[in-house]
């Protein structure tokens, strides 16, 4: 089993492999560069998460060959006519230097990459959507060679999937999603406009703004923010993170008072998290169960957050098998976590559950 | 809007109906595209089957699935495209398609692949940052991705209301308008399911289902939304706000009535 890490930098490359990583994925982002809604030929938007332009690739594909690492471009959005044509010119001008493969999810991609005669990897990004061993066949037979399983899959239901004839990554790490990703049509940014770390300026993108959301925690920090940006936290947050008012829908359309029923699904779903996700206690399942990469969702976080998931992730994943049981391992990836995130484990950060 | 060429189709609730409405519809559709615990039993594809007008074709609509949904929807084909029940099914799922392909009745590929985006800011998003929303309004049924479908044999998409920059499409390819609920995103997380868990459970994927989201739907509220979203089981949707906005393209011969709170 293999650990993919995000990459945002050469400089990142051998500072991730010493840390655990085996492979690496990025975006690229050039300028003029959007889709659907979002500026990027993938799914992260602008600097903050993608590489900048072909050069920096360029740098980052040479340092990850340097170090044995493959390195994964990410081209996952869904694309028009005229935005597929921009995305695969990007797809074809990265090929000088070499990456591993690609993550798709446009099924065009995936067939563009192959008709183009591209020998390397294609993985199944979760926006494909493959929840099923039917969906792995398909994929399959159209090229692709592994896949990003959704985030939305039980233990058993992965463990079903064992026999399906392509690798099988799971994410186990850092951001988790309420609803389905590939079918969930929200925009990340609550607030209108706020999509800031879209930014064209790597400094704004990759050095200002990461600190900036970080200041959501007090009181004092968030007038901070305010001041700074003019605008609160909630302008970083997710519209699948609101704290919603939750009623019943009456019979004639209006809204009753809430009731039992409304406020325990309002506890759920305001309770929820999506960072600091874990679902490293369930590994000897994941090996069992065929799993052959685990991601870690970590684009656009700073080199110190991604370097602590990957050790994380590499000292669990060299624990397996070291401990007389599920409940001895299970407490010491608590403890691992305690460390990583400096925070207490809770279910509501799991990924995965039995 | 005034529609005259447009057949009207109604989909059925997983709940009981009343079959006399169904008389006012060329079309119904029979099954879910969000959920495999919801979808119809044999015994009660049989109760439509047997209620409906008889000129009245019907359309089988299946969810995304995993292999256990897998099961329950081969069940429902071999019974009933196999006998001519069904003349078109719908699917959310690229394993049910390569499922059923070879099977009967014409695929039609469902809204969840049909990659619009959903959501109900879209107009303010655009409106207020256009250089970061580029082609928010893209119908993302690219000319290779179209050539995709029309090579296996897919003619029909099925297609939310929003103001979409509705690009070249072939003239073989017919379009399916879902009036007036939009579904914005969907979950297994289901929170229904859920209730009776101790704690928070938002992570987990309930092992069953007692189909207890049908009982009453909630509206989900916040400032930053302007609309109300409505949760009928595992999927938000809102009504949406463009409904009689804009012409329709022509492609789109067929309008869906979907129902979130009735």
């Amino acid at each position: 089993m293999r650990i993919l890490s995000a990459v945002n930098s050469a400089a990142e490359v051998n500072v991730l492999r010493a840390a655990g990583a085996d492979e690496l994925f990025c975006g690229i982002y050039e300028k003029g560069d959007v889709s659907h809604g979002n500026r990027a030929l993938n799914r992260r938007e602008g600097l903050g998460h993608s590489l900048d332009g072909l050069d920096e690739f360029g740098e980052v594909a040479a340092a990850a060959a340097d170090a044995g690492l493959p390195l994964h471009v990410a081209l996952n959005s869904f694309y028009a006519t005229a935005v597929l044509a921009a995305a695969k010119r990007q797809a074809e001008r990265t090929l000088a230097y070499r990456p591993a493969g690609f993550i798709v999810s446009d099924i065009a991609m995936l067939l563009h990459l192959r008709r183009i005669g591209w020998p390397g990897h294609v993985s199944i990004s979760v926006g494909g959507v493959a929840l099923n061993s039917q969906a792995m066949l398909f994929y399959r037979e159209l090229g692709a060679d592994r896949v990003v399983l959704p985030r939305q899959l039980s233990l058993a239901e992965i463990a079903a999937l064992k026999d399906a004839p392509v690798d099988k990554e799971v994410i186990v790490l850092e951001s988790r999603c309420f609803f389905m990703d590939g079918f969930c049509n929200f925009h990340h940014t609550v607030v209108k406009g706020a999509s800031f770390d879209a930014g064209s300026s790597r400094f704004l993108a990759r050095q200002v703004m990461p600190r900036l959301k970080s200041l959501a925690g007090s009181r004092r920090q968030r007038k901070l923010l305010l001041r700074l940006v003019g605008r609160g936290p909630a302008a970083f947050g997710r519209v699948c993170s609101c704290p919603f008012e939750i009623a019943p829908l009456a019979a004639d359309g209006g809204v009753l008072p809430a009731d039992d029923r409304s406020r325990k699904v309002a506890s759920i779903f305001g309770g929820h998290t999506v960072e600091k996700a874990c679902g490293l206690c369930f590994l000897p399942e994941l090996v069992r169960g065929g799993i052959t990469h685990l991601k870690i969702a970590n684009r656009g976080m700073t080199l110190a957050a991604k370097t602590a998931t990957v050790r994380f992730a590499r000292s669990a994943l060299d624990a397996v098998g070291e401990f007389g049981g599920a409940a001895p391992f299970r407490e010491a990836i608590r403890r691992g976590y305690g460390q990583c995130y400096q925070a207490s484990c809770d279910e509501r950060n799991c990924y995965l559950h039995e | 809007m005034n529609e005259p060429q447009r057949t009207q189709s109604w989909f059925v609730p997983p709940v009981d109906d009343d079959p006399a409405a169904w008389r006012n519809f060329d079309r119904l559709y029979v099954g879910h595209e969000f959920c495999e615990h919801l979808l119809p039993t044999p015994a009660d594809v049989e109760r439509v089957i047997a209620a409906k007008p008889a000129a009245t074709p019907l359309t089988l609509v299946t969810p995304y699935v995993t292999d256990a949904g897998l099961v329950r929807v081969r069940e429902l084909a071999d019974r009933f495209l196999a006998d001519g029940a069904f003349d078109e099914w719908v699917f959310n799922d690229w394993g049910v398609f390569r499922l059923l392909r070879e099977r009967w009745g014409r695929p039609v590929l469902g809204r969840l692949l049909t990659r619009q985006l959903r959501d109900p800011r879209w107009l303010s998003l655009k409106r207020e940052a256009p250089q970061n929303h580029g082609h928010i309004d893209d119908l993302a049924l690219n000319e290779d991705f179209v050539r995709f479908l029309l090579d296996n044999g897919v003619r029909r998409v099925e297609l939310d209301v929003i103001p979409t920059a509705w690009q070249w499409l072939p003239e073989d390819l017919r379009g399916s308008m879902y009036r007036p609920y939009t579904y914005a995103s969907t979950t297994r997380h289901c929170l229904t399911a859920n209730l009776d868990r101790r704690g928070n459970c938002s992570s987990r994927i309930p092992a069953g289902c007692g189909r207890e989201c049908l009982e009453r739907p909630l509206v989900f509220r916040h400032e930053a939304l302007k609309c109300d979203l409505f949760l009928r089981g595992n999927t938000l949707f809102f009504r949406n706000q463009w409904d009689d906005a804009a012409p329709l393209p022509p492609f789109i011969d067929r309008v869906v009535r979907t129902q979130a709170h009735d």
